[in-house]
């Protein structure tokens, strides 16, 4: 048996984990891809560390330090890394977009930066700053993307727009939806969404008004 | 009087300080088996009640309380050989590709989280048995968890009929000691070969102080995390890894949905992750 042998750990040596956050800014942009990585590990969850986090996304090659930077953003969980990461969402990387959306699902303060987002030249931008109004509790959310259907003119951010307020929209909506098709007549496309959405905003009222009688 | 149950506020309370410290979440599914666990707790430490129990969870200087609930709340079922495709995958096809890059240092072994000891062993046994070259290289296995009641009884190395029970009797006989209380025992060569000491995988230093590992045995861990969790354990096996290192999830686990880091590998016996070398 004498091939395995056991050995005590030793203590760390130094590294990123024990470096302050100015050190650690100055590492997250070394040629070092380790020493990049270790940076954005030690960073995590130190929001004033956000703004050079997203920037360094913007430009990092090494996937694994992306990785450990989107992370470190996603520990920060803060209004700070939602605004940090925004911009990311109209890079012309379409990995980066991609990166940047996951990461802003997973937060839990997007929907700060939805507003914004909501005015981007980006059409696909608009669509995702839809979406995640639709994830904001209460009727708030199902509100905004109906004040949307008045003033966006792509006619692929309106079906997603329709689309998202069929999932948490009410019959209170139904009346806009009316209009956007009245203001469509010719796009089908567009006809067949505001149906399937009528839909569902109807039988979830109706569902809820079941249950209330029931418990009456 | 004991307390009938955690109100909404507590749960969640207990629930956060346990994520902080061992990155496993506890959704309202699992509210039964946490709060039967506190309350059992609140009992033994003779608490008045949940809020003073929290407290001292909070604000014990020694965090021993904090450590005996973590003992309460890990799952550590396991038994010799679990999963062992895996290892008949380390000794034919991992192992052969990383034995060039050792050159002269020893092959490193890491079994994280190690429960009771079972997988460590099983590694140590396996490699003694199947590997043809293992006379030819040093063997370091470490065996890591955040659940130091088990690590004490990984360091006894005394299991039950259950835990042994696809040990084949050579190998039994060969590496075990049979108790008169009809447990099985391992034999001190191989208990003495194993270092095991208490890691916490979301603890970036304490993982840092393990070095580098050439082979990573995560299995059945990354599925109680959530996503931030799943993505800091991620990164923090990916440091822990020599470049060309390999990671062994459990077989309902994929690092792919968790990180890009990785290169798949579909080996003979099993789908293997390798952080890739330069």
């Amino acid at each position: 048996m004498a091939p395995l042998r056991r050995r005590v750990s030793e203590a760390p040596t130094a590294s990123a984990a024990t470096l302050d956050v100015d050190a650690l800014l100055v590492a997250l942009d070394s040629e070092d891809a380790d020493a990049r990585r270790g940076a954005a590990l030690s960073l995590a969850g130190k929001h004033e560390a956000a703004a050079a986090l997203a920037k360094r996304l913007g430009v990092e090659r090494d996937r694994s330090v992306r990785e450990a930077i989107g992370g470190a953003l996603l520990r920060c969980a803060s209004e700070e890394s939602a605004h940090a990461i925004a911009p990311l969402m109209s890079a012309d990387d379409a990995t980066l977009r991609n990166e940047a959306r996951e990461l802003l699902h997973a937060l839990p303060h997007a929907e700060l930066v939805a507003e914004a987002l909501l005015t981007a030249s980006d059409p696909d931008v608009r669509m995702f700053a839809i979406e995640i109004l639709a994830t904001r509790k209460g009727s708030d959310g199902a509100a905004r993307i109906a004040e949307t259907l008045a003033s966006e003119r792509d006619i692929n951010v309106l079906a997603h727009a329709v689309e998202q307020l069929g999932l948490v929209g009410t019959c209170a909506q139904l009346e806009l939806l009316r209009a956007l098709e009245a203001r469509w007549p010719d796009e089908e496309f567009l006809g067949f969404a505001i149906a399937d959405a009528r839909e569902r905003m109807q039988g979830r009222t109706e569902s809820v008004r079941g249950s209330a009688d029931q418990v009456d | 009087m004991q307390q009938a149950g955690l109100n909404d506020v507590d749960f969640h309370r207990v629930r956060e300080i346990i994520y902080a410290k061992t990155g496993m979440r506890f959704d309202d599914t699992r509210r039964a088996y946490v709060e039967k666990r506190v309350l059992e707790r609140i009992v033994a430490t003779a608490e008045a009640d949940s809020t003073q129990y929290l407290a001292r969870l909070r604000f014990e200087r020694s965090g021993h309380e904090l450590q005996t609930l973590i003992n309460a709340l890990t799952v550590n079922e396991t038994y010799f050989f679990r999963e062992d495709y895996q290892l008949h995958c380390l000794t034919k096809s991992m192992l052969p590709e990383l034995l060039p890059s050792l050159k002269r240092r020893p092959l490193r072994i890491w079994s994280l989280p190690c429960s009771t000891g079972e997988e460590a062993y099983s590694i140590a046994i396996h490699l003694l048995e199947r590997f043809d070259g293992i006379d030819g290289i040093d063997v370091e296995i470490v065996a890591s968890d955040v659940d130091t009641q088990v690590l004490e009884a990984a360091r006894r190395g005394v299991y039950h009929a259950r835990s042994v029970q696809y040990v084949p009797p050579a190998l039994l006989k060969k590496y075990f000691i049979a108790q008169s209380d009809q447990t099985w025992r391992i034999c001190d060569e191989l208990r003495g070969s194993i270092e095991f000491n208490q890691t916490s995988i979301v603890d970036r230093v304490q993982m840092l102080r393990n070095d580098r590992f050439d082979v990573v045995f995560c299995r059945n861990l990354l599925i109680y995390f959530d996503e931030v969790s799943r993505r800091l354990a991620a990164d923090n096996i990916y440091e822990a890894l020599q470049p060309g290192g390999f990671i062994c999830l459990g077989h309902s686990e994929s690092m792919s949905r968790i990180s890009s880091s990785f290169r798949v590998r579909k080996f003979e016996d099993a789908i293997i992750y390798q952080r890739p070398a330069p």
